[in-house]
């Protein structure tokens, strides 16, 4: 019985528990973005579906539904319905990892709130971020005309260019907490006392820069802007299959808000543990600082978007290459140094 | 099939079509392409033709000005002021001043409003969506003004020959000058979105360079001329309406990209304000119209006259015979000339440039196909 | 210089920008809930044409014809008669609403002051027969409203 419940109940509820929470967070953050954007354009977003406009993205996912599927004749057919899979599956995998506060009592029971905690968790996030990368140029190359392609070949080379970035400004941080796991690394912070945004700017804004880019959001978003070339890498997608992207990055704005928080900004510790008289704080319990972190920079994402102008993308691979690059190598040969003289 | 493109590595021919969500209007330009350079390019025109030249010719002077409204619909204060005066240059009318301060003001309310959709749509193709929505929001204000003084909010046929149709409302002034104590404050905003932004000076400076020789070889008028660092304004010029007793400054720029036109566009919407603000003040009273007979017969003969559209150069050259409605009315459109540059100034920039100096032009596909 | 090096790395005019939006963030907005709301009108706005009657009930309209020769594209058309008190009156005044500018040439040529602008602006019909508006439907009562709706 006990086998049960640890190894088939547990895993199983909290995987339809994360599932659900992307997609309702997913689902939220739609609605909120059109509204927070409206909002700093001196507009409403949509308001009217709903009180205060909230059900306004199940009408579009419904919308979505309903469409015809599109299905061009020249298409590779295997590889044209399986790229939104690919990019969709791993952006929903990686949140199997990411722990969400600390562990609950539940029935007398001691559940963690994370799925799986790895040693190697940090390595497998990346990994799984980098297939989806393969979803997105083969969602351009299924569709075989010249505009998806365009933009499959633009999006694929600035994904490679900042997941380079994007991994050396993490090494910078490992140093400090000896293990790749996601939950170790936060234990880290919480025995330093210090979390790493504080001794570790230049990796933080570094990843930050990478993470944006990695997610093809403005200022990056060169390969799906619409007023250079129509429609980038899902030009050729219709209905459900456009969804899956849509949705996906989303998913992805979640997963870097998640990513940053843990690595950076402490999970799900409260702000200021050495203060005495701010221990009501306590009272909350950690996931909520969690959400709350996560939310910030959720909104930074936004904010970010509705204010920029967009990069060239060839002035995007140099800042990669020439500026990112450079500054995280630095940043772990500086760091490393300073490690072994305190040590 | 794409196997001998790739082998012969020729350049591909690809079509910026007339769909496009960034050409300003149904502008279709073929490219070709070298990978993303531009190699060669050509513009083709002609979808939004509707024969304004042909119509003229059966329209009495006055019925025909509500048509020159559609010319450049996006500030068709201007377009309305030249015909009016090129009629008024034939006949050989004198306007009453009040008359001339009131056409003023209306026509650089109308180079603000001009300017401001000019600035949104330029950064909108840029990718900064917020500059976009604020631009129309200051535009709402300025249309208001407009149908309070007239009616309408877009297309005016507020001009007579003449003088005005109806003389300013009660409150008129004060409306005005609230405006216009408020408006640098957003121009200020604008700039500090963007001016110093580091990611519009890349996307802008040195891109669609175009010296000032080549720039009159080609023809060019207006603010994208005055950029190349050529100081000429029709106003200072040639002046007409009431001027030449106002004080204001021409802006140049000197390089000639796409940041020059933009800060030169910025800083006449600056002297726009000063303008206005002259005009309300030094603006006499008396009549509106001069004694102008119903029926309105010029004497043959022929006439061009031109002003300084927020566009450039609009002209209209006007062949009379002795009745009532013109003989051949031939319109010099700025965006139309303008539009040529536009080869020579993607010459060996990549496709995601072209967006960019497409708006930095500022044509309107109304004028370029009449 | 230095100042110049600070601002470039710490991202300064990034940050000018984004203080700007978060500013507009908190500032009223500018949305009119449209069935709900309506915009206000100034004065002299122009919306549909209509004709006038006077005080006592008589049409002002005297089928002079000055507004069928003011018109760029002819949209009007009158077939009058003398009445028995040797005063020429509009029998059939149509008007097409089709083409119309809005331009308000034939509001200034009128010399009794008969065809004016409302302030309608809702104009939309099904029926394209509806847009040829003859006379009885010209003038402002309840038998037009159900057409149209008024501001």
């Amino acid at each position: 019985m006990n086998i049960f419940v640890d190894y088939i109940l547990i895993p199983i509820i909290k995987i339809l528990f994360i599932i659900t929470f992307v997609f309702v967070a997913v689902l939220i953050l739609i609605w909120l973005e059109r509204r927070f954007q409206g909002f700093i354009q001196s507009r409403l977003g949509p308001n009217r579906v709903g009180p205060q406009g909230i059900l306004q993205s199940i009408a579009d996912a419904l919308k979505l539904l309903t469409k015809e599927d599109v299905v061009p004749h020249q298409v590779d057919k295997f590889i044209f319905n399986l790229s939104p899979i690919i990019v969709f599956v791993t952006a929903l995998v990686v949140f199997a990892f990411i722990p969400f506060g600390t562990d609950l009592t539940l029935f007398g029971k001691k559940i963690s709130l994370y799925l799986a905690d790895l040693n190697v968790g940090l390595l497998f996030i990346i990994g799984f971020n980098s297939i989806g990368v393969f979803g997105i140029i083969l969602g351009g190359w299924a569709a075989k005309s010249k505009y998806p392609l365009l933009g499959s070949l633009r999006s694929a080379s600035q994904m490679i260019s900042y997941e380079v970035a994007l991994i050396m400004s993490l090494v910078s941080v490992l140093f400090f907490t000896r293990s790749l796991s996601l939950v170790e690394i936060v234990k880290a912070q919480q025995e330093m006392k210090v979390w790493f945004a504080f001794i570790q700017p230049v990796a933080l804004f570094i990843f930050f820069v990478a993470g944006v880019a990695e997610s093809n959001r403005l200022p990056f978003d060169l390969p799906e802007a619409e007023s250079e070339l129509v429609g980038g890498f899902h030009t050729e997608y219709s209905g459900m299959k456009f969804a899956f992207y849509f949705v996906a990055e989303f998913a992805h704005i979640l997963f870097f808000s998640a990513l940053v928080t843990i690595l950076f900004f402490g999970g799900w510790l409260r702000p200021f543990p050495n203060v005495s008289w701010l221990s009501f704080l306590d009272y909350i319990p950690p996931v909520f600082w969690f959400l709350g972190k996560l939310a910030f920079f959720v909104f930074l994402f936004m904010w970010m978007r509705a204010t920029w102008p967009r990069y060239r993308y060839d002035q995007l691979e140099m800042i990669s290459w020439k500026w990112l690059i450079p500054l995280a190598l630095a940043n772990i040969f500086i760091t490393g140094f300073i490690v072994i003289l305190v040590k | 099939m794409r196997k001998t493109y790739l082998e012969h590595t020729k350049e591909i021919i690809m079509n910026m079509g007339p769909q496009h969500p960034s050409t300003h209007g149904v502008l279709r330009i073929k490219l070709w392409l070298d990978g993303e350079t531009v190699v060669k390019s050509e513009p083709m025109i002609g979808y939004l033709h509707r024969g304004i030249e042909k119509l003229a010719e059966y329209r009495t002077y006055t019925q025909f000005m509500p048509i020159t409204d559609r010319l450049d619909y996006v500030a068709a204060a201007s377009n309305n002021l030249a015909w009016v005066q090129a009629v008024e240059k034939l006949m050989e009318i004198e306007v009453p001043r009040r008359a001339d301060f009131i056409r003023v003001i209306i026509t650089e309310l109308m180079r603000i409003a001009n300017h401001l959709v000019w600035l949104g749509t330029q950064a909108n193709d840029i990718g900064a969506v917020t500059v976009l929505l604020y631009c129309f929001r200051e535009r709402e204000e300025i249309l208001d003004i407009f149908e309070m003084f007239c009616g309408a909010r877009l297309t005016l046929n507020a001009f007579r020959i003449g003088g005005l149709a109806h003389d300013i409302p009660v409150g008129f002034k004060e409306k005005v000058k609230n405006f216009i104590e408020r408006f640098p404050k957003y121009i200020d905003d604008y700039e500090r979105l963007l001016s110093e932004n580091r990611i519009w000076l890349k996307r802008t400076k040195n891109v669609g360079i175009i010296n000032a020789e080549e720039a009159i070889n080609l023809g060019l008028s207006g603010p994208s001329l005055r950029a190349s660092g050529v100081k000429w304004d029709i106003r200072k010029s040639n002046p007409y309406a009431v001027y030449d007793e106002l004080e204001f400054d021409i802006p140049t720029g000197e390089v000639g990209d796409v940041y020059d036109r933009y800060k030169v566009r910025i800083e006449e919407m600056r002297q726009s304000i000063r303008i206005i603000k002259q005009a309300l003040e030094q603006m006499p009273n008396g009549e509106i119209r001069a004694k102008v007979p119903r029926i309105i017969k010029p004497p043959p003969g022929e006439i061009y006259h031109s002003i300084e559209a927020p566009k450039g150069e609009l002209g209209f050259y006007i062949v009379s015979d002795g009745s009532t409605m013109p003989y051949r009315v031939k319109i010099r459109a700025p965006s139309f000339v303008n539009l040529q540059a536009l080869s020579k100034m993607i010459e060996g920039h990549l496709v995601a440039d072209i967006v960019a100096i497409i708006g930095s032009i500022d044509i309107v596909l109304g004028e370029i196909d009449r | 210089m230095i100042k110049k090096i600070f601002r470039k790395i710490f991202l300064i005019d990034l940050i000018m920008g984004l203080l700007v939006t978060l500013k507009y963030f908190f500032l009223g907005k500018v949305t009119v809930q449209y069935p709900e709301e309506r915009l206000k009108l100034q004065p002299r706005f122009r919306g549909l044409l209509r004709l006038y009657k006077d005080e006592q009930g008589n049409d002002l309209c005297i089928a002079c014809g000055q507004c069928i020769r003011a018109c760029p594209d002819s949209l009007i058309s009158i077939y009058s008669e003398r009445g028995p008190d040797k005063k020429l009156r509009p029998i059939t005044w149509t008007f097409n609403l089709n083409r119309c500018m809005f331009c308000g040439l034939c509001v200034e040529a009128c010399p009794t002051n008969a065809i004016r602008f409302s302030h309608e602006y809702e104009l939309a019909v099904y029926d394209k027969k509806k847009l040829y508006i003859h006379k009885k439907d010209m003038y402002l009562d309840e038998n037009t409203r159900k057409y149209f709706k008024e501001n």
